[in-house]
């Protein structure tokens, strides 16, 4: 692993995904918070496994996708620094919907969701903020989704 | 008191094509003489000119590349006039009437910050600024130029996309991206264009911004444009309508009070925006 | 409203003859409403050759969804020839000719991925009656409406500030005759324009006027002027056309005619005629409008000025474009028969041996899909949307376009409409209620 300049605290606390919640609650986060590195082609997450984990990418690029065999893989979405990956965490049942592949070489900061849910469930304060901070990148994404599901470019050029 | 339109303004002039260039399965860009000999009618980029092939039609086309001895326009196949253009070989004629419309307008003086969004064959409209803020970068502190596309094979000008990176920061992204292998044709951004924003918590307030692409793209980046701070005044949308006569005379590319082929095609969003959002408009 | 100071009379239809004839005398053509052919139940503007094809003694009938024409008496002594509103057809065909070949292409032999282009010809373009002419004679309109020059200027000042307007000179501009609307029609509402029913702005106005007098059981004695009167019971209609002249172009006509007796100063008695002629007609296209517009407030607010522009742009998403082109069938009659509406599309034709092809100018319809089309489709699908189109266009964007409103006042739209979509009603439907 790479020695980062800044402490995971500091890290969050000039993220904006971050801004709603009070130092309380980023002391509470970066105590969950560890970086972590991902060759490029490692996958950061399965679909179908345990969702333990959700990821603030500090450099890199991810690869949000789904095999479909035959034809093989589609990739619906990807993400960049300083954008957000993972929301299964928080929600029932848990699970990783999706698989998430570093498609370069890709740092993070990861979150353990598993002992966040805990702290959600013990400081409602911190589950509001944090539900509120995921509902946005949420309704935002299902919009870009919902465009880039539109084909807007017309029938295939190729 | 009386009179009907001038008649020569609609009598196109025949032109060479002197070079064909096939950029994908259904998208063909044509070069031509930059027969204009005078300064001020000089092809100002973001203008289009009407292209008419032998008895099948005319239909409007930008230029996608504006030299002082050469335009090119690129043509994608989608009707009878269209695909009739885009079988031309090197030496046919082609008619032409234009430059018409208006042009993008950009100052280093005014602007240091460029966005410019191009969404599928709309790139090809932003081509001839894009190689002049290319060719100016050092007067700009920043150009990002974010190219959005329906997949890796649709994506347009590649050759030129590597020479802008040199001087400008270009993120590309595709809505549909299917693989075996990893990287086998695309190892760059997947989702709709305007998400090429999201890594952006903010953009200066000096920006200028041009966007051109299907309306509904158009609509969706100047929203979060704005919403990333940036003036409307300074987003440029190029519309499209029923571009006929060039001339404003024939009606059809009206959109409100404008005449689309006079007025337009460029507007800025600010003035755009509540027409856009009346349906059917 | 000021009148000119010395109105000229000219009676009965041996009278209006002098004019017609001086004014074809000094024209290349002449230009008119007229029956198409004899058992023609129609109006339409169409070349008078002579006097003879003026509607004489035909009454317009006109309503919403309903023209016809009726004969208004079997006397050709005293029928009149101005009791009719215009017809389907204005000026416009003239301005602007509903086809015309603009130029032509062909293959080169040698070459056939080459091919040259050249305009058609003044004669192939079918426009040249108002092209201007070596000869310098002017084209003339006769008999045509305060409103039909109301939409002439309109249309021209369409191409003028398009930068089309080709430049004539004064001698070369159409000379201008019209009659004043003494039976307004129905679906008339030029008055809430701020004009008619008489023509202020033509070279020479005329405003037919009848006059009820005794008869005067006098054998031995029949004067010319007595031939210009009718029988009817106990009084006899002398009918009379009163003259103004407006321009330098008009002035010499009534000069001319004065010196041959066949013009004269009108009397007290007949210039009071006038102006109660002109009042009648006024009150009539009063009661007309109000039956549309019940408001009085609004039907002055709304059609005075550009307030209209501002209103229908603030109505742009308004569930009422729904109600009003319920019955509408997107048939583009209204823009047919509009006297402003310009909106043209081209044809391109070629041989069957692909060697020769031309292109045609034809008047569109914002009611066709192919109007709004853009690749991929129709930009207005709906019928309201189109509706809203012509609508705004007309009232509101007009404004901004052109500095004026897009709209006369002629009511063509409505008579024409087919399922009776009265314009003034739907507009006024469209702005009630809104500040």
């Amino acid at each position: 692993m790479k020695p980062f300049g800044s402490s995971i605290f500091q890290l969050l606390e000039k993220h904006p995904f971050f801004v709603s919640l009070s130092k309380e609650h980023l002391k509470i986060l970066a105590g969950c918070g560890k970086n972590l590195h991902f060759q490029a082609g490692t996958f950061l997450a399965r679909e179908g496994d345990p969702a333990a984990h959700f990821f603030v990418i500090r450099k890199g690029r991810v690869s949000v996708e789904i095999a479909n065999p035959p034809a093989g893989t589609i990739a619906v979405q990807s993400l960049d620094e300083s954008e957000i990956v993972g929301w299964s965490w928080l929600y029932p049942p848990h699970v990783w919907q999706f698989d998430v592949c570093a498609t370069q070489e890709t740092s993070v900061i990861s979150l353990d969701g598993e002992c966040l849910r805990e702290k959600c469930e013990q400081n409602h304060e911190l589950g509001f903020q944090l539900m509120k901070a995921f509902s946005r990148i949420m309704t935002r994404r299902l919009a870009a989704t919902r465009l880039q599901l539109l084909q807007v470019y017309g029938a295939s050029h190729d | 008191m009386i009179e009907l339109g001038r008649s020569a303004a609609w009598l196109p002039e025949v032109c060479v094509v002197t070079d064909v260039c096939r950029e994908n399965k259904s998208t063909v860009t044509l070069e031509l003489e930059n027969s204009s000999s005078e300064p001020h009618s000089q092809p100002l980029a973001g203008q289009f000119h009407m292209l008419y092939a032998f008895g099948v039609g005319e239909i409007p086309v930008s230029f996608s590349r504006i030299e002082s001895d050469k335009v090119a326009h690129t043509v994608r196949e989608v009707g009878a006039v269209s695909k009739a253009i885009a079988a031309l070989k090197p030496g046919a004629s082609l008619g032409v009437r234009g430059p018409f419309g208006n042009s993008w307008s950009v100052s280093a003086k005014e602007h240091k910050h460029i966005v410019l969004i191009a969404g599928g064959l709309g790139l090809a409209p932003l081509r001839p600024l894009i190689e002049r803020l290319w060719q100016e970068s050092r007067k700009y502190e920043q150009i990002l130029l974010l190219i959005g596309s329906r997949d890796p094979q649709s994506m347009l000008f590649t050759d030129d996309v590597t020479r802008w990176r040199t001087r400008i920061e270009v993120r590309r992204s595709v809505d549909s991206c299917q693989f075996r292998n990893r990287g086998d044709d695309w190892n760059e951004s997947v989702g709709f264009v305007h998400t090429l924003l999201d890594r952006e918590s903010e953009l200066s307030k000096d920006t200028a911004a041009f966007i051109c692409g299907p309306e509904i793209m158009m609509r969706h980046c100047a929203e979060r444009l704005v919403e990333l701070g940036v003036n409307s005044r300074q987003i440029s949308l190029s519309l499209e309508r029923n571009m006929k006569c060039g001339i404003g005379l024939c009606g059809h590319c009206q959109f409100g009070p404008d005449f689309l082929c006079k007025q337009g095609p460029i507007g800025n969003y600010h003035n755009l925006r509540p027409r856009l959002r009346i349906r059917e408009f | 409203m000021k009148r000119a100071l010395s109105s000229c009379v000219a009676e009965g239809a041996e009278g209006l003859r002098r004019i017609f004839d001086q004014v074809k005398n000094q024209s290349r053509c002449v230009y008119g409403y007229g029956l198409s052919h004899p058992a023609a139940n129609a109006l339409e503007l169409c070349e008078l050759f002579g006097f003879e094809d003026l509607p004489r003694g035909v009454v317009s009938n006109y309503a919403p969804g309903h023209a016809s024409l009726e004969k208004e008496r079997e006397d050709q002594t005293c029928s009149s020839f101005f009791r009719h509103t215009p017809g389907a057809t204005s000026p416009k065909s003239i301005q602007l000719p509903p086809r015309r070949v603009i130029w032509k292409a062909n293959r080169t032999k040698e070459d056939h991925q080459k091919f040259q282009i050249a305009l058609a010809s003044a004669e192939q373009q079918k426009s040249n009656t108002l092209q201007p002419n070596p000869e310098i004679l002017p084209v003339a309109f006769f008999g045509i409406r305060s409103c039909d020059l109301r939409a002439m200027h309109t249309l021209q000042n369409v191409f003028d500030v398009q930068g089309q307007g080709v430049p004539k000179s004064a001698a070369e501009m159409p000379l201008l005759i019209t009659a004043s609307c003494v039976e307004p029609g129905h679906n008339c509402f030029c008055t809430s324009f701020g004009y008619g029913p008489e023509c202020q702005d033509s070279d020479l106005n005329i405003t037919e006027c009848f006059v009820e007098e005794e008869v005067q059981h006098n054998k031995g004695s029949e004067s010319a002027l007595e031939k210009t009167k009718c029988e009817q019971g106990k009084t006899a209609r002398k009918q009379i056309f009163v003259v103004d002249a407006h321009t330098t172009r008009g002035r010499p006509i009534v000069e001319a005619l004065s010196k041959d007796q066949h013009l004269r100063h009108a009397s007290q008695h007949e210039t009071a005629l006038l102006t109660a002629t002109l009042k009648r007609s006024q009150q009539r296209l009063k009661e007309f409008i109000a039956a549309r517009v019940p408001n009085e407030e609004n039907r002055s607010k709304v059609w005075a000025g550009a307030d209209i522009a501002k209103q229908l742009r603030d109505q742009a998403r308004s569930k009422n474009w729904e109600t009003i082109a319920e019955s509408c069938l997107s048939c583009g009659n209204c823009t047919m028969v509009c006297p402003t509406c310009f909106c043209t599309t081209v044809e391109d034709s070629i041989d069957l041996e692909a060697q020769r092809s031309e292109r045609t100018q034809v008047w569109d319809s914002c009611f066709t899909a192919g109007h709004s089309y853009v690749h991929g489709g129709t930009v207005h699908k709906s019928t309201p949307s189109r509706y809203r189109q012509w609508m705004m266009h007309k009232l509101s964007s007009w404004h901004d376009q052109f500095g004026e409103s897009g709209c006369v006042g002629c009511g063509r739209c409505t008579t024409w409409c087919p399922v009776g979509i009265d314009f003034l009603a739907s507009a006024y439907q469209m702005t009630k209620g809104v500040e």
